[in-house]
């Protein structure tokens, strides 16, 4: 895209930095310092003023008087005003700051330049000659030349901004209370004026400094575009600049140089050179601009929002949309802003070239609404700078940053409750700037349970309103007065209408999984060693630690590019006042970071051997130390990896599960054997701590880790699969025996209580399934069947009742769709014990059952069980109330039966069948009335004898459901009543009245 | 049912193969208390039967009675409300129950639920025996925390209840426990034992079994009773009339062992061993348990064996078993057992064929 392109280039320009060995020319400039004179924001002048004042009093250089004044107040930087009439080679030097890198206060600006104006127009035609990569950027700068959009997100309200402060305020008298809140109060020309704090003032034009400006804008060659303060900057820093050269030389020379005396209460340097701007950041710069980018995207929205109050504001509003679009809109459009918005627009159109039409129109667009993905989500190991990009980022584009971090509390609730402050509030201290949520440290505290809910909560906001935001954008688009009645009413639905930045980490932390899927991601990667070394050299520099380039980036290379912990070291050791030598980065005096790693990093070390580094550069270097006793210091630090990352479970599950997949050289196996009796003791290891509670052992657990490494450790890069074999089977064997255990719990008890479910997988499940799949059953109508032949199925269906088994659909659900595919095919056991005897690649020895066979076995059983539990609760009536009672249970059962209507249509001629069989057995149950084990009758001789009897009944049974059942009471002559049952498929119109089961069968 | 239950000797005197202990318990009762009794021995020889059949002489009849009630019990253990749910099989005269189905909480079981059990004394004493017995099963799975608890348990209220004790191991209780019971070893059936049940339940199912397919089912069923008269049941729903060279039908998981075996045997490299890994994991997972695994393995691998191997790898597999009952994941210990096997084979292959 151009847009992207135009952004590369311009911000390789800005951060070119220079080939490492020259060192004149990195103290230079291309370190980017950060100007710590000034004190980064509005609201804090006074007190860094006075901070200042009080905390650096004491000399920084004791060499050079000028390095003291410069240590950092504005007052300092007035003194040095006088290097500016100097236009040497050393100031020229600074033009190559990129305007727009410091973000002065612009109270503070308004102040210096009053007090020198001349200095100004004195300083401002520097011509930047020595620095080509600047000038000729500037030369192309797309600011002045390119269609606006190209800047949208880059820079871009501060350079033309402040710039335009700078020439506005002396010349307009402080009388005049020069910057206005109304454009109306102006009449003519004027400029908005963006503060820090988003503040927007407009002030008058006048017109001589307006034609200074005009000519450097437009031509664009001239270089006056800098802001003043970066010029007094550069004085500054010209001054301090030779001291460092010269000690620099020094350092370089010996390691050493004069001692500088360390202020007593000195801030971190961590904070006292935090990156104040944006193009001070060391993280990588793709990473800032995307995240500069995705933040400017919610200008339509969070910026936009005011102009809708009045077509003044609109107006305004779109003004400064476009400063902030790009950074000299008022070259362009300064004469139609008090036009309606429409020929603004059209005004910009014809001034800039054609192409920014088609930015223009999509630009509107977005104003309706916001990034598409409405979090960020930044991630990398911690001292990248995560945190203050964000910040930085953040304040850049005018925000109010508002954090949560790991000290908040971070329930669910408050988390939800800071959200919407954050979101629809406003600080009452009159920052009216609108409010960016940053919340730190998302993945640690909100691991949790708790955390859980927090994110579930943060995503719930981001969620409702992709929700309403379709119904929301049409109305937007109704008009703009109706919008700004929304904005009232939005609140309430509770519309995420402020950037959200989460920063975490460990990208594949749990609790982010979703979170994951709706941010827009980040992730940083480590700055290169030169670039952090540039900016601690820099630092070091001025605070006169002694050190020098070698040393910092065997430093840098040691924290792995964490700059916080860099700084941190040199600063310890400065106050110690030590200096830092190559040597030291190995040993003790530098700390190393107690990071832990992702449990991948983990595998990888165990399983890659990292190649011997043939001692080159600094790498080389920073080993130096080591040779002596290699072997233990790699176990040393491996030891810490490994304990470090303390999931030795998950350790050695990984390890399991990956190791026959190496290739590592073993011919007989021995390795293997080995790496499985280390995995062995460590199992036994573990399982015994736990069992004991001596968790104190768990410091011998990365041993068998490390021995495992040495065995199997390759150079070749191993691909880790997360192990996933053994929990996948302990699941499966959990659910199966669970399933023996219900299965156990539903057999009858006189067989059950001889059983253990280990036993049922041994022993019985394997004939049990034969013996219940007899060859000798014929899918026949049981008319048909010999009397042997039913003797099998009635004995067959007791058997498979006494252990609980039945023949089910797989859901009662499938059952209409699968009579509708292909008949009732799909009958399978219940409980289905066929599936402990399922082996890949592996054919039981039972034979399946036809479908109809199911199905028959399925209904004699259901029958059978439904028979006996009537039995059984007729028994019990007997004994407690000799009148037969009416059972509500009885249609329910019935309605069971009638569960599956077609089958029993099907199966109808089996029916009677049936029926005879069973019915002296509960003549049986009935004379024996309090048998209440029902296996322990089975009158043969009885049974036969009454067969032919049966048989005949059977025969005058009709097809319909109601007829057989009449006809049935009718032979059976029990029943007195008359039976009136109907039943429709899908209709209860059926006469409900008491029944008994036995009455059906 | 199922001829095992059907032919199950309800009765002390009706016992066919364990004769000498049924007379023996007959005596000890004879007087109408015993004290309590631990019974152990390996699956399927008839322990459980054993116990119903000595209950029932107890109490009689109604000791047949039984049912079965699946319900939580809340035992407070300490400051915490501890849930546990069990199953118990219940008489008026006995209660029957698993405690290491607790899990980890057995010991709660053991120390509220059975203390408490055992407290009560039947109410209903006029003309009953005095005592209640519980019937612990799978002791030896219990912690050894919940034996020890089980100890005053077993001394304090001895008037009031009995113990019996069932396990398959009685190293695995504490010398504790077994020194207050009787303890009775019930061996499996000797093969000649089998064949005479199995002939037994033919002749009274009218089936004619021919001797010689008895043998071969007595002998594949590994001298396990329950499992050798649910092979003939097998068998004979398969095929009927029997005849002498029927194939038996041995159990899936027994067959897929010796599968397993044989992919060891043929091949033995990294790739195989995780062939076998999955096989193995496929055998945990149906619920077999691992000791079984690695002995039935042992017995397949021994088949294929030559002789010098044979001590060596014996000694290996009780090693890695051992280790296995340390540990908690069988599967790193019977693969290493297989990586093991494998090793010394390949060693041997190489130094034997070159």
């Amino acid at each position: 895209m151009e847009e992207a392109d135009l952004d590369e280039l311009e911000w390789m320009a800005c951060q070119q930095f220079p080939p490492e060995e020259d060192e004149d020319y990195y103290d230079g400039y291309e370190e980017m310092p950060p100007p710590p004179e000034h004190p980064p924001e509005t609201d804090r002048i006074d007190e860094s003023f006075s901070h200042d004042d009080s905390s650096r009093k004491r000399p920084w250089y004791v060499e050079d008087s000028h390095d003291r004044e410069s240590s950092g107040n504005a007052v300092a930087v007035k003194k040095h005003r006088g290097l500016l009439s100097d236009p040497a080679g050393t100031s020229s030097k600074k033009s190559l700051f990129i305007p727009g890198t410091v973000l002065n206060p612009p109270t503070q600006n308004t102040v210096s330049l009053r007090t020198s104006p001349a200095t100004f127009t004195k300083g401002s035609p520097i011509p930047c000659t020595e620095g080509q990569p600047l000038a000729s950027v500037l030369a192309a700068d797309p600011w002045t030349l390119r269609p606006p959009p190209a800047t949208e997100e880059v820079c871009h309200m501060s350079p033309r901004n402040q710039e335009e402060e700078y020439i506005e305020v002396p010349e307009v008298p402080t009388s005049c209370k020069l910057p206005r809140r109304c454009v109306t109060d102006i009449d003519g020309d004027f400029i908005p004026i963006t503060g820090l704090d988003g503040d927007r003032v407009y002030s008058a034009k006048v017109e001589p400094v307006k034609a200074n400006y005009n000519l450097t804008a437009l031509h664009n060659k001239d270089l006056l575009g800098e802001p003043i303060a970066k010029m007094i900057e550069r004085i500054e820093r010209e001054s301090f600049e030779q001291v460092i050269a010269a000690s620099d030389k020094k350092m370089l020379s010996a390691d050493t140089i004069g001692t500088v005396p360390a202020s007593e209460h000195e801030d971190l340097w961590v904070d006292k050179y935090a990156p104040r701007s944006f193009t001070e950041l060391l993280s990588d710069e793709k990473t800032n601009r995307e995240v500069l980018r995705w933040l400017k995207q919610w200008d339509p929205c969070v910026f936009g929002s005011k102009r809708y109050s009045t077509s003044e504001e609109v107006l305004t509003s779109l003004r400064r949309q476009a400063t902030h679009l790009h950074g000299n809109v008022n070259m362009g459009g300064r004469g139609s802003f008090n036009n309606n918005v429409n020929k603004s627009m059209a005004y910009r159109n014809d001034t800039f070239n054609s192409d920014s039409t088609r930015k223009v129109a999509t630009e509107e667009k977005s104003t309706l609404d916001r990034p598409e993905e409405k979090v960020l989500l930044l991630c990398g190991p911690p001292g990248l700078g995560k945190t203050t990009l964000a910040h930085v980022a953040a304040r850049h584009c005018g925000y109010r940053v508002v954090e949560i971090n790991a000290s908040d509390d971070r329930v669910a609730t408050t988390l939800q409750g800071k959200i919407l402050d954050a979101i629809q509030m406003k600080s009452v201290t009159g920052d009216n700037r609108p409010n960016c949520l940053v919340i730190d440290e998302i993945d640690g505290a909100l691991s949790g349970a708790e955390g859980k809910g927090a994110i579930d909560s943060l995503l719930e906001i981001i969620n409702a309103d992709k929700k309403s935001s379709l119904g929301k954008e049409n109305e937007m688009q109704e008009g703009v007065t109706k919008v700004s009645s929304k904005k009232t009413g939005g609140s309430a639905v509770r519309r995420l209408s402020r950037p959200v930045i989460c920063i975490c980490n460990d990208f594949y932390a749990p609790a982010l999984r979703k979170l994951r899927q709706v941010a827009r991601v980040h992730v940083f990667v480590q700055p290169s060693v030169s670039r952090v070394v540039s900016r601690l050299k820099y630092i070091c520099g001025k605070e006169g630690f002694k050190t020098n380039a070698r040393a910092l980036s065997a430093l840098a290379s040691h924290t792995e590019c964490d700059i916080r912990s860099c700084l941190n070291t040199c600063q310890f050791l400065n106050r110690k006042k030590q200096n830092l030598k190559t040597l030291d980065v190995g040993s003790q005096v530098v700390g190393r970071k107690d990071m832990t790693s992702s449990i991948f990093d983990i595998w990888g070390e165990i399983f890659h051997k990292r190649k011997v580094r043939a001692g080159s550069g600094m790498r080389g270097l920073v080993e130096m130390p080591e040779i002596g006793n290699q072997d233990h210091k790699e176990f040393v630090r491996r030891y810490g990896l490994f304990s470090n990352h303390g999931d030795y479970d998950l350790t050695m599950s990984g390890i399991h599960e990956n190791i026959l997949h190496m290739r590592y050289l073993d011919p007989s196996l021995e390795k293997t054997v080995e790496a499985l009796e280390w995995m062995g003791d460590s199992e036994i290891f573990s399982h015994h701590i736990i069992a004991k509670q001596q968790f104190h052992l768990l410091a011998y657990q990365p041993l068998p880790m490390i021995a495992i490494r040495g065995l199997v450790a390759q150079q070749e890069r191993p691909q880790v699969q997360w192990p996933k074999q053994h929990q996948n089977s302990r699941t499966e064997q959990a659910v199966k025996m669970e399933m023996l255990n219900s299965w156990l719990g539903s057999m009858t008890a006189s067989i059950s209580r001889a059983l253990s479910p280990v036993c049922l997988g041994l022993d019985i499940v394997t004939p049990l399934l034969t013996i219940i799949t007899p060859p000798t059953i014929r899918p026949v109508a049981t008319q048909l069947l010999t009397s042997k032949e039913k003797d099998e199925i009635v004995q067959l269906v007791d058997t498979m009742l006494g252990f609980g088994l039945s023949y089910r659909h797989p859901k009662a659900g499938m059952l209409k769709a699968d009579h509708g595919i292909d008949g009732h095919s799909s009958l399978t056991l219940d409980p289905p014990i066929d599936t402990l005897v399922k082996y890949k690649e592996f054919t039981a020895g039972y034979r399946q059952l036809s479908s109809t066979l199911c199905q028959m076995l399925a209904h004699e059983v259901e029958i059978e069980r439904i028979r006996r539990e009537g039995a059984l609760r007729e028994n019990k009536m007997i004994a407690v109330n000799p009148t037969p009672k009416l059972t509500i249970d009885a249609p329910n059962k019935k309605d069971e039966e009638r569960g599956k209507p077609p089958l029993q249509l099907v199966e109808d001629p089996l029916q009677p069948c049936d029926e005879k069989i069973e019915v002296p057995k509960k003549m049986c149950y009935i004379s024996s009335s309090k048998k209440s084990v029902p296996e322990q009758e089975k009158p043969q001789p009885r049974r036969s004898m009454n067969f032919f009897e049966r048989f005949k009944k059977s025969t005058q049974t009709d097809v319909t459901a109601d007829v057989k059942a009449k006809e049935k009471l009718a032979t059976l002559q029990r029943d007195s009543r008359p039976l009136l049952y109907k039943y429709h498929e899908g209709l209860t119109n059926a006469v409900k009245r008491p029944m008994f089961v036995r009455d059906f069968l | 049912m199922l001829w095992v239950d059907k032919y199950r000797p309800r009765t002390l005197d009706k016992v066919m193969v364990h004769k000498e202990e049924a007379t023996n318990l007959k005596n000890l009762i004879a007087q109408g208390d015993c004290p309590h009794l631990l019974f152990y021995g390996p699956s399927g020889a008839g322990k459980k039967t054993l116990i119903m059949a000595l209950l029932r002489e107890m109490f009689g009849s109604s000791a047949e009675k039984v049912k079965v009630e699946n319900k939580p019990w809340k035992v407070e253990a300490g400051t915490r409300k501890i849930e546990v749910e069990l199953t118990t099989v219940s008489s008026n005269h006995h209660v029957e129950l698993n405690p290491s189905d607790a899990g980890f909480q057995d010991r709660y079981v053991v120390q509220e639920i059975i203390k408490d059990m055992a407290k009560n004394r039947p109410l209903d004493v006029a003309g009953n025996r005095g005592f209640k017995v519980l019937v612990l099963n799978e002791v030896d799975k219990l912690s050894k925390e919940a034996q020890h608890s089980l100890r005053r348990t077993m001394e304090k209220y001895s008037a009031a209840c009995r113990l019996l004790l069932c396990c398959n191991s009685a190293s695995k209780v504490i010398e504790a426990v077994r020194s207050r019971c009787v303890n009775i070893r019930i061996n499996s059936p000797s093969r000649d034992d089998i064949v005479d049940v199995l002939m037994f339940v033919a002749k009274k199912e009218n089936l004619i079994l021919p001797p010689e397919l008895a043998g071969r089912i007595a002998h594949h069923s590994n001298r396990n009773l329950r499992r050798s008269i649910l092979c003939l049941e097998a068998c004979k729903a398969k095929q009927y009339p029997f005849t002498a060279d029927q194939e038996v039908q041995t159990t899936d998981w027994e067959q897929f062992i010796v599968g397993l075996a044989n992919d060891i045997v043929t091949e033995q490299s990294p790739k195989k061993l995780f062939q076998v890994r999955e096989k193995l994991y496929e055998l945990l997972v149906n619920c077999i348990p691992p000791e079984v695994i690695l002995k039935r393995l042992l017995d397949e691998l021994m088949k294929k064996l030559d002789s010098e191997l044979k001590h060596e790898v014996c000694h290996w597999a009780a090693f890695y078993e051992h280790r296995m009952q340390q540990g908690q994941k069988a599967i790193f210990h019977l693969e290493a057992f297989v990586a093991k096997f494998m090793s010394i084979y390949k060693k041997f292959l190489i130094n034997t064929f070159g």
